[in-house]
């Protein structure tokens, strides 16, 4: 009995992990009827899941007395689901004026169809409990087999209507460009069909039954679980839309961190110039977004603080060097403002300003938004890499080959 | 202000600004003015202008008559520029409190050598507890991301889309 203890419950599990994932939403769009169906139908398909669990079997009757409770109570959830599979398939499909026409019918139909059913069970001589097996067990007794067909035809229908709905709307999806919508239906319509396999089976298990043919029982057994295990894809198409579409954001979550880990050492190697500009905003500390966007800030922060002490001979001489070594454009660019800035860091330990400046203040920098960062990236890159700037301030810190600006 | 009020605050803000592709930091620093001025009905100067004390990197101070005016710093790039203009206008968005100058500071202002000493001046006038300028680094912040970064993940509705398919978007893409 483990194996459909652990199946039942794990599936269970998962259909609420996806509830609660999908109430804050709901709160958020509290009128939306089509949410609303959605998540009738996460909450009854997870409580029919869970209370199919043997030991959920067991504690029913435990605490009722009634045996075989659990059989009508996990058949009536699973109705009340696929109620709520026909009310989400007319409100994606018609406006909600005209949807809640149809769900008005819907609703008093599919709770008859569990009145009637409760009403069969309580007339049923069922007093044998069968913890997984119910419906074989009891597959010739009149009133349950009407019992079970009740639940099939109600339920076969939703879910034919659920595949439907789901097939259609992946086509629209991909007519319209949204491929991540696309692949979260399919799946959606792939869980769907793990019911209606186990909804079939069952029901050619019942009527070899009442044909004396008693091979197939073990798949009645089998067949539940395996339509359980449709949560699977089912949290697969949950997940593919919302998340589908937010790749970029994480691709982008992902190089900002690498990029606070590029900027770190030159950040970490100019702070002291001024460390009452570092900042982290407060609840931003793990937003990369915002620590690259502070590290630039304070990066700007430092070299004005550097600025007596940013030496045009310095500059001169990563310039040449830097030409030598094959660079140019951007990658010559850093490198002499990383010459230049530890050239500084060094001088301004030392307290020694750089002579005044003979030409004019560099152009000012501009670009696109990513510009700045990617500036700042290679600056740090060569801060602490590149021969061409170890080079520079290894010279200039020599007294014989220090260079004078000028 | 918490946070869904500033979130609001930014967003609002935002949207005033031209945001379009080939956008620089240059332009957005140039329409930072702009909005400021919109947003007050005052008109607002920016001045750049190096500054002697390099912990001073910008200052706002209302003219007589309630025009403001704004020296910044001129830093090496237009990104601590913009980040520097967006600090000093959100100091205005949060209600803070410039010192006001008489009129003869206006007539200063025809003597660019004049403004460095002036922003000194301004600067150690202003009096912005530290929990103001925090509160103003932090919209300045998520202003400076409103407009220098896209990270909405929603994708665009594709025209033509059929209620049908909204629907299904609205229920499954959230």
């Amino acid at each position: 009995m483990s194996i459909f203890n652990l199946v039942y419950i794990v599936c269970g599990a998962l259909g609420i992990i996806l509830l609660v994932y999908k109430l804050p939403d709901l709160r958020r769009r509290w009128s939306s009827p089509q949410l609303w169906s959605l998540c009738v139908l996460i909450l009854a398909t997870t409580l029919g899941m869970t209370l199919a669990a043997p030991v959920f079997v067991d504690m029913v009757y435990a605490a009722t007395g009634v045996p075989n409770l659990a059989a009508p109570i996990v058949y009536s959830l699973e109705v009340a689901y696929s109620a709520a599979a026909l009310c989400l398939v007319l409100f994606w499909r018609f406006p909600a004026e005209v949807a809640w026409r149809r769900v008005r019918w819907i609703v008093p139909c599919y709770a008859g169809v569990i009145v009637a059913m409760a009403v069969l069970f309580a007339v049923s001589d069922v007093h044998a409990i069968r913890q997984v097996d119910f419906i074989t067990y009891y597959a010739t007794e009149p009133t349950v087999a009407a019992f079970l067909v009740a639940f099939f035809v109600a339920s076969l229908i939703a879910d034919g209507a659920l595949v439907y709905q789901c097939v259609k709307g992946g086509r629209m999806a991909a007519e319209a460009g949204l491929p991540w919508l696309r692949r979260g239906l399919r799946f959606y319509a792939t869980a769907v069909w793990f019911g209606v396999i186990c909804y079939v089976v069952l029901l050619v298990v019942i009527v070899l039954d009442w044909l004396g043919i008693r091979q197939f029982d073990p798949l009645s057994t089998a067949a539940p679980a395996f339509g359980a295990l449709g949560i699977v894809p089912g949290v697969i198409g949950f997940i593919l839309p919302i998340w589908g579409p937010r790749r970029p954001v994480f691709r982008r979550w992902a190089r900002k961190w690498r990029g606070f880990f590029a900027l770190r050492p030159l950040h970490r190697a100019l702070r002291h110039v001024n460390p009452s500009a570092v900042t982290v905003a407060p609840g931003k500390a793990l937003d990369p977004h915002h620590r690259v966007r502070r590290q630039l800030t304070e990066l700007n922060e430092f070299r004005l603080g550097l600025g007596r002490y940013l030496d045009e001979g310095v500059r001169e001489q990563a310039l040449s060097r830097g030409r030598d070594a094959g660079l140019t454009g951007e990658a010559l660019n850093a490198v002499v403002e990383a010459a230049q800035l530890k050239a500084a860091v060094t001088s301004a330990r030392a307290g020694v300003a750089a002579p005044p400046r003979s030409t004019p203040v560099d152009e000012t920098r501009d670009g696109d938004p990513e510009a700045e960062y990617n500036w700042w990236v290679s600056v740090a890159r060569a801060y602490s890499h590149s021969p061409v700037v170890a080079a520079v301030v290894a010279a200039d810190g020599a007294p014989n080959t220090k260079l004078v600006g000028g | 202000m918490d946070k869904h009020q500033r979130r609001e605050l930014v967003g609002s803000v935002a949207a005033q600004f031209d945001l379009s592709a080939d956008v620089t930091y240059r332009d957005l620093a140039r329409q930072v003015g702009t909005v400021w001025s919109n947003h007050t009905g005052h008109r607002v100067t920016v001045r750049f202008a190096r500054l002697p004390n390099e912990h001073i990197t910008g200052a706002t101070a209302v003219l007589a008559d309630g025009s403001f005016l704004v020296i910044c710093v001129d830093s090496q790039g237009w990104h601590f520029r913009l980040q520097v203009l967006l600090h000093e206008f959100a100091h205005q968005l949060l209600g803070h409190k410039y010192i006001t100058l008489d009129k003869r500071a206006g007539l200063n202002l025809l003597m660019p050598n004049v403004l460095p000493r002036m922003a000194e001046f301004i600067a150690t006038r202003t009096e912005f507890s530290q929990a103001e300028e925090a509160e103003a680094e932090t919209v300045a912040d998520e202003l400076l991301a409103a407009l220098t970064e896209n990270r909405s993940p929603t994708q665009p509705v594709p025209p033509g889309t059929s209620d049908n398919l909204s629907r299904l978007r609205e229920t499954l893409e959230h």
